[in-house]
């Protein structure tokens, strides 16, 4: 099956999923005196109620989803959705409001019914779990223990609707009603117990080992893993793992990063990485033997896919780690594909790879094309940012039947991405995806 | 490309999801006016 049509699958049974209690509710027994705003009312909270609950599946790095969807599209989806599920359940109560103020007496906690309070209690959680998601930095939240907020924040929303609905029994007193709100619970909490017991369980019985820790350019680590007691892990160039170093899996502290090694050696694999943060500028001083748990592979790039078309990569800094999994990975298969590589970096001597890139220009079919912020004196390369005058002067021939990659931060990417489809429209192109179909971005950073 | 195609796939998510609300309240509650 086509990539894009396991996407609309999946997508298919997330909207049934979502819209599922909805439909039951239908086929139940119709209360009697119920306005149309009281059911919309009751639809949207419901349908908040869904949507919060299926928020674990997107970050619960599910196998089957791994190489359909890119780690960052899954959770894209899932902060946005968290705001329209929210907003969706804030509307519940509202409408409520509006419609018949009298139910205002229900936000009295010293009066009102469990049902209520609990209803209410699940909107109110819903505040601080949203506040420290997008305010995590500026809260002074560490990853660590935001993650363990976040899972006790959910469960609870989760854990007072589920009251709340059941309590209310409206539309819950049909057994085929309440049973599925049940099973739907049943499954989220599956979902918790799978995250946070089974995958890192089975995490824990594929154990990894540094070998090596290898100083690159740029203030760059090159850490390299072997297999203990297994054959190692199958991915493919350009994908990305969650790595956990140093401690056991069932700690909630891992962290993602792209594979810089060559697909075809499974048995030692190699992450980039670039001292950004407290736990990457640790790296230097990991000592051989270190344990380390690698969760993936995520990511639906897929170096095969069109293999007679011109690869153009582009990468700023240490968004060139999973360019070099890809050209070690050609290099490894001796093939000849045709490869152009944009390579943004500040200076020349902060390029990291420089030299294997020069290596790999004579074992490969590939041309390299650095770009530099601060070029040093007589240099003959281009200068600045990887842009359209850039790109116009150098991409090869045909550019807009090739494969493109870009790697980076946001800001480059969506610099990048503004260039191409400029290109493309200037040499007559329609303005649509007709060449950005073709172009697969990454962020450095998914959250 | 992936982040206009999650854009695309959250509204329309939400889009559908509203759709349906409506469609529900107004089999369920009679229309509104």
């Amino acid at each position: 099956m086509q990539r894009r049509t396991k996407q609309l699958f999946w997508l298919l049974i997330y909207v049934i999923l979502v819209t599922a209690p909805m439909l039951v509710l239908l086929l139940g027994p119709r209360p009697e005196g119920r306005t149309f705003w009281r059911e919309l009312s009751v639809a949207l909270g419901f349908a908040g109620f869904s949507i919060m609950g299926l928020q674990f599946i997107p970050t619960a790095r599910l196998p089957f989803l791994g190489d359909v969807f890119a780690p960052d599209v899954l959770y894209a989806f899932h902060h946005r959705l968290s705001i329209a599920g929210f907003l969706l359940t804030l509307a519940h109560p509202l409408i409520l409001f509006i419609h018949n103020p009298y139910t205002l007496r229900l936000l009295n906690v010293f009066t009102a019914t469990w049902r209520a309070r609990a209803g209410v209690a699940a909107v109110l959680v819903l505040l601080p779990l949203i506040l420290t998601s997008v305010r995590r930095v500026a809260l002074g939240l560490s990853y660590e223990t935001w993650r363990g907020l976040h899972d006790v924040f959910s469960v609870a929303v989760i854990g007072f609707a589920f009251y709340h609905i059941l309590n209310v029994d409206y539309y819950t007193s049909v057994p085929l009603q309440r049973g599925l709100i049940t099973a739907l619970v049943v499954v989220w909490g599956g979902m918790i117990i799978y995250i946070r017991l089974i995958k890192p369980w089975s995490l824990w019985q594929r154990p990894y080992a540094v070998v090596d820790v290898i100083e690159e350019r740029g203030n760059t680590w090159s850490l390299v893993l072997e297999p203990v007691g297994h054959d190692g892990l199958r991915f493919n160039a350009g994908q990305v793992a969650w790595l956990s170093l140093g401690h056991s899996p069932f700690r909630i502290e891992e962290h993602p990063f792209s594979f810089a090694s060559s697909a075809e050696h499974p048995e030692r694999i190699t992450f980039a990485i670039k001292e950004l943060g407290d736990f990457t500028s640790t790296l230097g001083d990991t000592p051989p033997g270190t344990r380390a748990y690698i969760d993936g592979p995520y990511g639906t790039f897929d170096l095969d896919e069109d293999p007679e078309t011109t690869l153009i990569l582009i990468a700023g800094g240490i968004g060139s780690a999973p360019v070099m999994s890809m050209l070690r990975t050609l290099a490894d298969r001796g093939e000849d594909r045709s490869v152009q590589f944009f390579y943004g970096n500040p200076t020349w001597e902060s390029i990291i790879f420089r030299e294997e890139l020069e290596a790999l220009e004579e074992r490969l079919n590939l041309e390299v094309i650095h770009v530099l912020e601060d070029p040093p004196e007589g240099w003959e390369g281009p200068s600045g940012f990887i842009n359209t005058d850039v790109l116009q002067h150098l991409l090869c021939p045909g550019f807009k039947g090739c494969k493109y990659f870009i790697c980076g931060p946001l800001p480059m990417l969506q610099a990048v991405e503004r260039s191409l489809q400029e290109l493309a429209v200037e040499r007559g192109q329609i303005r649509d995806e007709v060449i950005l179909e073709h172009v697969h971005s990454e962020r450095y950073k998914m959250a | 490309m992936e982040r206009i195609y999650a854009i695309r796939l959250f509204v329309g998510t939400v889009a559908l999801v509203l759709a349906l609300a409506l469609l529900f309240a107004g089999v369920q509650g009679g229309l509104p006016f």
